[in-house]
């Protein structure tokens, strides 16, 4: 990046103690001590890494997202440097392949670009492993149907040659008699042969693909729910959906059905050519003629009609879309008087939708007339050809008839083979889409070394830690804080300040930047995480609940629960009084996420299930959402017991939370600015003061807007 | 499609639960009546409660756990709203208790058990259904129970049109005859 804003080449160069940018035409130098307080600064596409030279800012280099990640480091060590401190590059090289620089994912070495699809090929082979006696049970069942399908045109030609038109020595009637009834039971044994052995491989083809994509799909959830959570800030939660439900859905069509054609198919094709050029090799050739002439018309219209198909589905999902969109928000398109407009952008959709499946079915039309008439030629050439050789009588005309009868034969599997290659490309994409998943390692995953912990006293120490989501933009910069067992933290600041970070950090979601967090004194990664986790509860702000009863919601972390232990934890969170009033009591069914509850008695039972999880470190991040008087006094009554005898982390809101912790922590831009009492920071008139006093103002507000 | 926001449930008329006075203090201890120190007994219309000498008047009595466990776990309420305490079997109370307590049951939480479905037929959307409850026979219209019953594991529960609950507590239970005609309707 220039410094005016195009795109172009900057090299920053520290050399001794010298700080050089150079440019293609130029370069601009500035000693490496008057640089005070470099700083990478983010902007929209890019950033700036800028410093202050005699007290001055100046901006050193300009840079695209690119390379963000190495001049926030840059950033660092030249803080240090201008310091005289002595500090090395710690920053990780770029994740990139090194064959064809595609960006990798963080923590695989697998390129999507450079993975040979035979690869992936043999990979998914691998999952056939365990059911290899019905892997070869099918193949076996595959070669039996070809064979068996080679077998009727040929009876074509002792029918016509010894039965129906035999020249030269004729047979008596009898006997031409009783061999056409033996024709006839061969081929009626055949066919009916033909339809067990087609039915058998249908079926174990059904069975091995849906177990297979059973496998994979199990194994791929098994591994999203252990992946780590910053995997799911990359993404959007639709896209990792579609690839559970689309790209397993292809591998199992791909499985069932695709596999099992392009096995037959093959076979097939081999076996008709070995019978032609077995019968007649001359005339054999003039089948082939229209042979590259069907790949290739073939492989023309499938591009035509991937596009089209491919605009169809992307068209269906936005109709689909919309129409969610549209009855979800029907009360609001009612209020506005909308509708004509709804109608009226569901009327183009829709056409829109209609049009494009016009040109589908064209296409498939096509496609389909034009091969047949290719294969049809072929047909043609034979009749002419063949006919003649009968005619000089080079060749018996059961030989023409049993010939024609394959050559119709010849060109399906052609014409399937050429498509279903193109079909197989795009299921072996999908198959890379989900192996990939499969290969992403769980960033925050258990040291080797991790050590039991049975029971956590509740000791919590932040040492210089910082963390940020993102690599360059630190959330949290050097916490300090120490919370002793049994204490209740009271975590204040705005919005953005870092409190649900350190939240996140606490229960280990993700891993420290730098620093440490020390629970009972081992830090935080030498810690099991199931015991970590299993010592932990949430009560979160936005309550979670599963479709299922309330008991089964309340008895989510303990699923043996005794149904005394349910109540009496109803009962600690006050919401046993109106659990009781339900229609059916405890097993009152609640829909996804919580359907049929308000939000103060979601939040009850979600302080129900914190309490039966009887957690040693606990952690509430209270909602904001205004619930009445009455329900926060009952809330707050639950809370008050809950903490009791545990360590209590609390984002607080509440002014009255804020009066029963037990010191309060003031957050402001990723740092702590004032730790201590309610009544300490009150006398402090420090930042706890004047939020304090905003939050009055906006409750005045509130009350007389009541 | 969940796009009746608050409004009624797709099932029919809405179903509320026993509607009781909530009380000034939620109940907090968990108090099992014990069976030895308690009678109940039916006054008028209404059921007493005397435990360890103390009168309680036109109570009100909630099971907990209906589905799960019909034999216990039966909250006991007094005017005012508040739990008394939490009776936890039925059949540990003396036979005059657990009969005034079986009777007032009875009244309190209805919804009959399908036991046998005589006839079932379908017109413009609606279903109409001719069972055998544990009340006696009934006949009813309901919507399509794909879209309205609740199934938890075995059992089945459908409201009607009207909002009446009906419970199969056990599809395995019923003659085949009944089950295939549920089945074919959800």
């Amino acid at each position: 990046m220039l410094p005016d804003g195009s795109f172009g080449r900057q090299w920053l160069v520290v050399a001794g103690d010298q700080v050089t940018i150079l440019r293609e035409d130029g370069r601009t130098t500035f000693p490496l001590r008057e640089l005070k307080e470099p700083k990478a600064e983010p902007v929209v596409g890019g950033g700036i890494l800028t410093a202050k030279h005699n007290g001055r800012p100046v901006e050193l280099v300009h840079y695209t997202n690119s390379r963000s990640g190495k001049f926030s480091e840059a950033a660092k060590l030249l803080e240090k440097w201008s310091r005289g401190e002595e500090a090395e590059w710690e920053g990780k090289e770029e994740e990139r392949c090194p064959k064809c620089g595609f960006p990798l994912e963080p923590g695989t070495k697998v390129c999507p670009v450079c993975t040979p699809k035979r690869r992936t090929l043999v990979r998914l082979a691998g999952y056939l492993k365990p059911y290899w006696p019905q892997a070869i049970g099918l193949s076996l069942l595959a070669i039996l149907n070809t064979a068996l399908g080679l077998l009727p045109p040929y009876l074509n030609k002792p029918l016509m040659d010894e039965v129906l038109a035999p020249k030269g020595h004729v047979a008596p009637l009898r006997e031409r008699l009783k061999l056409l009834g033996i024709l006839v039971i061969i081929l009626a044994l055949s066919r009916v042969l033909m339809a067990a052995v087609g039915a058998a491989q249908g079926w174990l083809s059904a069975w091995l693909g849906n177990r297979i994509t059973h496998d994979i799909r199990s194994r791929l959830y098994h591994h999203l729910q252990y992946l780590s959570l910053s995997f799911y800030d990359r993404r959007q939660m639709g896209t990792v959906i579609s690839r559970i439900n689309q790209d397993t859905g292809q591998l199992q069509r791909f499985l069932v059905w695709s596999v099992q054609d392009l096995i037959v198919d093959s076979l097939l094709l081999l076996g008709i050519g070995v019978v032609l050029f077995w019968m007649n090799w001359k005339l054999a050739l003039w089948v082939l003629v229209p042979a590259p002439l069907v790949t290739f018309v073939a492989q023309a219209f499938w591009h035509k009609l991937r596009l089209y198909m491919h605009r169809f589905f992307y068209r269906w999902s936005r109709l689909n879309a919309l129409l969610s969109e549209t009855l979800s928000g029907l009360k609001i398109v009612r209020a506005f008087a909308q509708e004509p407009r709804e109608v009226s952008k569901f009327t183009k959709r829709s056409w829109e939708l209609a049009y494009t499946g016009v040109q589908v079915e064209r296409a498939w039309a096509l496609a389909f007339s034009g091969t047949s008439l290719l294969i049809m030629l072929g047909t043609i050439l034979v009749w002419y050809v063949g006919g003649r050789q009968v005619l000089f009588e080079r060749i018996s005309l059961g030989t023409l008839m049993a010939f024609l009868m394959y050559v119709g034969m010849f060109y399906a599997p052609m014409r399937a083979l050429s498509w279903l290659v193109n079909w197989c490309s795009r299921s072996l994409t999908a198959a890379e889409r989900v192996f990939e998943i499969l290969d992403t390692r769980p960033e925050v995953e258990d040291a080797e070394d991790a050590v039991p912990m049975p029971r956590i006293e509740g000791r919590i120490e932040f040492r210089d830690v910082s963390f940020g989501y993102e690599k360059n933009k630190p959330v949290l910069k050097e916490v300090n804080l120490e919370v002793r067992p049994g204490e209740m933290i009271g975590l204040v600041g705005h919005s953005g300040a870092g409190k649900t970070t350190t939240i996140n950090l606490i229960c280990r979601f993700y891993d420290v930047d730098s620093g440490e967090i020390l629970v009972d004194g081992v830090p935080l990664r030498k810690i099991r995480l199931q015991d970590l986790r299993r010592q932990i509860g949430i009560v979160p702000q936005d309550t979670f609940l599963f479709s299922g009863t309330i008991a089964e919601n309340i008895s989510y972390a303990k699923p043996d629960a005794t149904r005394e232990e349910i109540i009496r934890a109803a009962k600690i969170a006050n919401a046993h009084d109106f659990i009781l009033r339900k229609p059916d009591g405890y097993d009152t069914v609640i829909g996804e996420g919580g359907q049929g509850l308000s939000s103060g008695e979601k939040q009850r039972i979600a302080i129900a299930r914190a309490v039966l999880h009887n957690p040693r470190i606990l952690i509430l991040d209270e909602a904001t959402s205004q619930v009445d008087v009455e329900t926060e006094r009952q809330i707050q009554e639950a809370i008050g017991r809950l903490v009791k005898g545990r360590t209590t982390i609390a984002i607080a809101h509440r002014l009255s939370t804020l009066k029963n912790a037990d010191r309060l922590v003031v957050l402001k831009e990723g740092r702590v600015v004032e730790v201590g009492t309610h009544d300490e920071l009150m006398e402090k008139k420090g930042e706890f003061y004047r939020l304090v006093q905003t939050y009055r103002e906006v409750s005045k507000v509130r009350a007389v807007e009541r | 499609m969940h796009f009746w926001h608050g409004g009624r449930p797709p099932g029919g008329a809405p179903k509320p639960g026993p509607s009781i006075p909530l009380p000034k203090e939620l109940s907090t201890e968990f108090r099992v009546l014990k069976p030895e120190a308690l009678r109940f007994f039916r006054e008028g219309g209404s059921l007493g409660l005397e435990v360890d000498g103390k009168i309680y008047e036109n109570v009100k009595v909630v099971p907990l756990f209906p589905l799960s466990d019909d034999e216990g776990w039966i909250s006991v309420i007094d005017e005012d709203g508040r739990e008394i305490g939490i009776v936890e079997r039925l059949r540990s109370l003396e036979p005059e208790s657990q009969r005034a307590l079986r009777e007032e049951l009875r009244k309190r939480y209805v919804v009959p058990r399908i036991l046998k479905v005589r006839s079932c037929r379908e017109h413009f959307g609606l279903v109409e259904w001719e069972v055998e409850t544990d009340r006696g026979p009934r006949r009813f219209l309901t919507r399509n129970l794909r879209e309205t019953a609740q199934r938890m594991g075995v059992r089945l529960m459908f409201s009607d049109v009207d909002g009446n609950r009906y419970d199969v507590p056990d599809l395995r239970a019923l003659d085949p005859k009944s089950r295939a005609l549920i089945e074919r309707y959800s």
